[in-house]
């Protein structure tokens, strides 16, 4: 049986476009090519006359490669990968400051909590403020998840999409780390009292695996009204 | 008045009419409408995928991989809200065309 991502990858190898999108275009071809194989095969035909048959749907593949070049560029001018992965990342880390500072805005300072626990006046003000943080973070996550979802993105990009706060934080716990270490006595003040692995785990791991509730509940729901359609 | 783009549109609008009914991937799309039309409208695989991308960049359909139970991965399509609406202009062009049509074989023969 003929090998049909091979032949299709190397008609189309000039194809201009991001190595993942030609491996989705060239997967989703001979997937095409293989299924109209099979039918002609089914029907009695020869394995020479059914590959004959299936690969003569295209007689010019430098026409069908121009064609599938300009209807992935011309039509929009924001490239698949944007509108996958880097839109739904930026609106999802935009979102997740946006929450926070909301979180802030709306006042949740530690009003009667303070006086019936033995923590510091400060500390609950932290916990109060960071766990309505957290309890919003699956919303972003999903957010960020359906958009790129809706764009066509893979699974990969929808995971990333929603859990690009999380990598943006450490992006920023990493400058400022880095930051302190290079100042006299900055280190001990930048990471104290957590420690820097328990400033990675408050603003990195834990917000991340919200964000990652937040993405795999839309995926699940998805995949279960898919289903339910079906 | 039928716009240029008449030619395109129709291959477009059958798209969109057999997506209406469900989410397909590629080659289904191609069977359903060469059974729906017996065979006067087809698509190769040449002629469906440009016009299936193109219309994935205007948001008138979404593709998404899927793997079905034989294990296969493909690339389904389903119709989006924009391409729901584009439907019914498309569906007057193409009435449009046929009136048309039909009235110039009556002065024709006529």
């Amino acid at each position: 049986m003929a090998d049909w991502q091979k032949l299709v990858s190397h008609r189309l190898a000039a194809l201009k476009l991001d190595d993942r999108e030609r491996e989705e275009i060239f997967t989703e071809l001979a997937g095409h090519l293989e299924e109209t194989y099979d039918v002609l095969r089914r029907s009695g035909l020869t394995e020479y006359e059914a590959v004959r048959r299936a690969v003569s749907q295209v007689t010019n593949w430098e026409e069908l490669q121009h064609n599938i070049y300009s209807a992935r560029t011309k039509e929009n001018p924001m490239n698949a990968r944007t509108s996958r992965l880097w839109l739904p990342s930026l609106v999802t880390l935009a979102l997740s400051f946006v929450t926070l500072v909301l979180v802030g805005f709306l006042g949740l300072n530690p009003g009667p909590l303070g006086s019936h626990t033995l923590l510091p006046r400060h500390a609950i003000y932290v916990v109060s403020d960071y766990t309505v943080w957290l309890m919003a973070l699956p919303l972003v996550g999903a957010l960020g998840a359906r958009l790129s979802a809706r764009a066509g993105g893979t699974l990969r990009d929808v995971i990333i999409s929603g859990v690009s706060p999380a990598l943006g934080w450490l992006t920023i716990v990493l400058l400022i780390l880095s930051a302190a270490a290079l100042r006299e006595h900055g280190l001990e003040a930048a990471t104290s009292p957590l420690g820097p692995i328990g400033i990675v785990t408050v603003l990195v791991l834990i917000p991340g695996a919200c964000l990652l509730v937040g993405v795999l509940a839309y995926d699940g729901l998805t995949k279960w009204r898919r289903k339910m359609a079906a | 008045m039928i716009g240029p783009g008449i030619k395109r549109g129709t291959a477009e609008l059958a798209i969109l009419s057999v997506l209406e009914g469900g989410p397909l991937h590629g080659y289904e799309i191609a069977r359903h409408i060469d059974q729906q039309t017996r065979g006067q409208l087809s698509f190769t695989l040449a002629s469906l995928y440009p016009l299936l991308y193109r219309m994935e960049q205007r948001a008138w359909i979404r593709g998404a991989w899927e793997t079905s139970p034989s294990g296969r991965r493909r690339r389904v399509y389903r119709l989006t809200p924009p391409g729901k609406k584009k439907l019914s202009p498309l569906r007057q062009e193409w009435g449009e065309l046929f009136r048309a049509l039909r009235r110039l074989t009556k002065v024709a023969h006529g």
